[in-house]
């Protein structure tokens, strides 16, 4: 099908139509974004009984809203506590945290919610016109490639979030390899699990989000009266609408920046299982790398706030592209969406769109609307979240820790998992005073189970010939990016060095 | 962080040996567990061990010349600074290990209410009004959203049990 404005108009109307889904879901999804424990996956499975006895159409608008919203709400507790709500919100720590330090919180925060929608937004009309061609993207991406991408993701972080790369790449592998505990994938033998039965299935996700970024941010904010101290309390305390203003004309400063970090996220949430937590790294790494500051990012610079979570909401109609158009789910709640469309027998797959062209079209459609509704409603309330940095840490901290213990249960239902969100606690808080990034480490645990999915995959077809993961073109071409990113940021240590003995 | 130090001091780089420590220890202990598992079920922990253990030898001989060279010590301020607050932090970290250990007697809601009444008092939160008001505004939400609305799995105490009775 070929781009239809009447059609199309009249799939907006349609999704406008459906307001009275659209604005529970968005306001229920920034909520389940911004609580550490709590995504879109579970939430949505959650609510199935209720999303199955809706019509198809309507379950799935409420879906997409939900989801795009939980991309969206994660930004919040990553700019105001230093605790991403998911994964995809890891990289808005590093600049976002830092804004909320000096008394910005307000700015970062309308940044993140203008570079959100607007990345949303833009990637899903742009992925309605584009939707047949990008489908093909899965296609190309196949194991050995997979473990590179992965490689070269994990190598980004290291560099970018940490300062010194050494301890980075230390932290990354180290939680690629946590990430491996727990039984293989091919004969489901235990390894590693210190004879835990709640480790068969792997370390859980949750506990480690919780432990790594929440429970030893709490342990580190023992250390601060608040989280905005001194001139920044001063100046957060003043914070009135003219802040909400000046954050606006900071994300319309960076329009270009929303745009094409948005189609990094698209591009790479059309791989699957690559998702939001490796498209914002990367993005944030790219905007750096383009940028004449590239010395500002990391201390609070709104650059590093508008590409991570424009390329984090660009995911989200990438990852269900391979869903709607090869029956492919591109991540975990793509997974559960494909549930509730199986269950209506919608059959996934090219034929959708010339069966069902209104669904099909309709997911894209309403996602863009969803984003339209999700402006108006939480841009007015960046004013009063921002006040968050003002509250005492004696108050703060006991309040982290309660609400996010309990979080850890959440997904498993586990106690077990409590105590392991506290042992993540205490390795992220030594992690995070000797400077060897939590969130490398965290990025390895979620990427380690598909890390090991797809080496074994590639080892089993050259029957173990580890010079298999050099055999394609876009491997080494990704290969090559890797060794860059690793040589690249020595080059220009080396560089300024000599030009700042040579000026004296 | 273990480069913010006055000038003049040197690095205490001990600390920075705690967490490669702990990933050598953990590699040590996959190898060995997969030691007589099948090609496929170890080739995952032996790929990502061998890189692990070459990163962390490169950071033990950084950190070694660096000692060697007077610039820096093996001590682990920046683990235990400041003095002040470790206190707090090590009664943070006991009272939520209690928490988990009690929360199968207590309930969800009592549980709550107790820890986090008492890292507030340990952290000196405030008048003790303030405490009880901010104590119980969390077990009551923890209640009401894990227990009333999504009827989650979390132990039910005494508050629960007696709640269930009530409603």
């Amino acid at each position: 099908m070929g781009w239809d404005s009447a059609f199309l108009l009249e799939l907006v109307l349609r999704s406008f139509g459906y307001w009275y889904l659209i604005v529970p879901a968005v306001v229920l999804g920034v909520v389940v974004g911004a609580v550490p424990g709590f995504n879109a996956q579970n939430s949505l499975i959650i609510l199935l009984p209720l999303t199955l006895t809706m019509e198809v159409e309507k379950a799935l608008i409420f879906m997409v809203s939900l989801y795009c919203a939980t991309h969206l709400g994660g930004g919040i507790p990553a700019i105001l506590v230093n605790i991403p709500g998911t994964g995809g919100a890891a990289a808005t720590t590093l600049d976002g945290y830092q804004m909320a330090r000096k008394g910005q919180a307000q700015q970062a925060l309308v940044l993140c919610f203008t570079s959100s929608v607007f990345g949303g937004l833009i990637t899903s009309i742009a992925t309605v016109a584009l939707l047949p061609w990008l489908a093909q993207i899965g296609y190309v991406m196949r194991s050995v490639e997979m473990v590179v991408v992965m490689l070269f993701g994990l190598t980004l972080i290291a560099v970018i979030a940490a300062r010194d790369t050494l301890k980075g790449l230390i932290a990354g592998m180290f939680g690629l390899l946590i990430g491996a505990i727990g039984t293989d994938h091919i004969y489901s033998t235990p390894r590693a699990t210190f004879g835990f039965l709640e480790l068969l299935d792997g370390v859980p996700l949750v506990p480690a989000l919780i432990g790594l970024f929440a429970i030893s941010e709490a342990l580190v904010m023992l250390d601060e009266e608040s989280i905005a101290a001194g001139d920044a309390r001063e100046r957060a305390q003043k914070a009135n609408w003219a802040d909400t203003i000046e954050g606006l004309r900071l994300s319309l400063k960076g329009w270009w920046q929303i745009v094409w970090t948005g189609f990094v996220g698209l591009w790479i949430g059309i791989i699957p299982g690559a998702g939001a937590s490796i498209a914002s790294f990367v993005a944030y790494q790219q905007s750096r790398m383009f940028s004449k500051t590239p010395e500002l990012y990391g201390t609070g610079h709104p650059a590093g706030v508008l590409a991570p979570e424009s390329a984090n909401n660009g995911v989200t109609s990438g990852t269900l592209v391979p869903l709607m158009a090869i029956g492919v789910p591109g991540g975990s709640t793509a997974a559960v969406m494909m549930i509730v469309l199986q269950y209506h027998g919608v059959v996934l797959g090219p034929r959708l769109f010339i069966e069902s062209p209104t669904l099909a079209y309709g997911v894209f459609v309403a996602m863009a609307v969803a984003y339209v509704f999700m402006i108006f409603t939480i841009l007015p309330l960046a004013r009063y979240m921002a006040r968050v940095t003002l509250v005492s840490t004696g108050v703060l901290v006991p309040i982290i820790v309660s609400c996010t213990i309990v979080g850890a249960f959440a997904d498993r239902e586990y106690l077990f998992d409590m105590g392991l969100a506290l042992v993540f606690g205490v390795i992220g808080y030594i992690a995070r005073k000797t400077n060897f990034h939590v969130t490398a480490m965290l990025i390895g645990i979620i990427i380690g189970p598909l890390f090991e999915q797809y080496l074994v995959r590639a080892l089993r077809l050259s029957q173990g010939d580890l010079t298999v993961l050099f055999s394609s073109t876009i491997g080494n071409v990704l290969w090559a990016l890797l060794a860059l990113s690793l040589l690249l940021p020595y080059w220009r240590g080396r560089g300024k060095k000599v030009s700042e003995e040579a000026t004296g | 962080m273990s480069d913010d130090r006055p000038e003049g001091e040197k690095a205490a780089l001990g600390a920075d040996l705690v967490l490669p420590a702990l990933a050598v220890a953990l590699t040590a202990y996959f190898f060995v567990a997969v030691a007589d598992l099948a090609w496929e079920a170890k080739a995952n922990a032996v790929v990502i061990g061998v890189v692990l253990l070459a990163l962390v030898a490169l950071h033990v001989a950084r950190v070694a010349l660096r000692v060697w060279a007077g610039e820096a010590s093996l001590g682990i301020a920046p683990l235990i600074e400041p003095r002040r607050t470790q206190g707090a932090r090590l009664m943070l970290v006991a009272l939520t290990a209690l928490f988990v250990f009690l929360i199968p007697w207590l309930g969800v809601t009592l549980g709550l209410f107790l820890l986090t009444g008492a890292l507030m008092v340990v952290l000196g939160a405030g008048s003790l009004r303030m405490i009880a008001t901010v104590s119980a505004t969390v077990a009551i939400v923890a209640y009401l959203l894990f227990i009333a609305l999504l009827n989650s799995r979390l132990p039910r105490g005494p508050v629960e049990k007696l709640l269930a009775m009530l409603f």
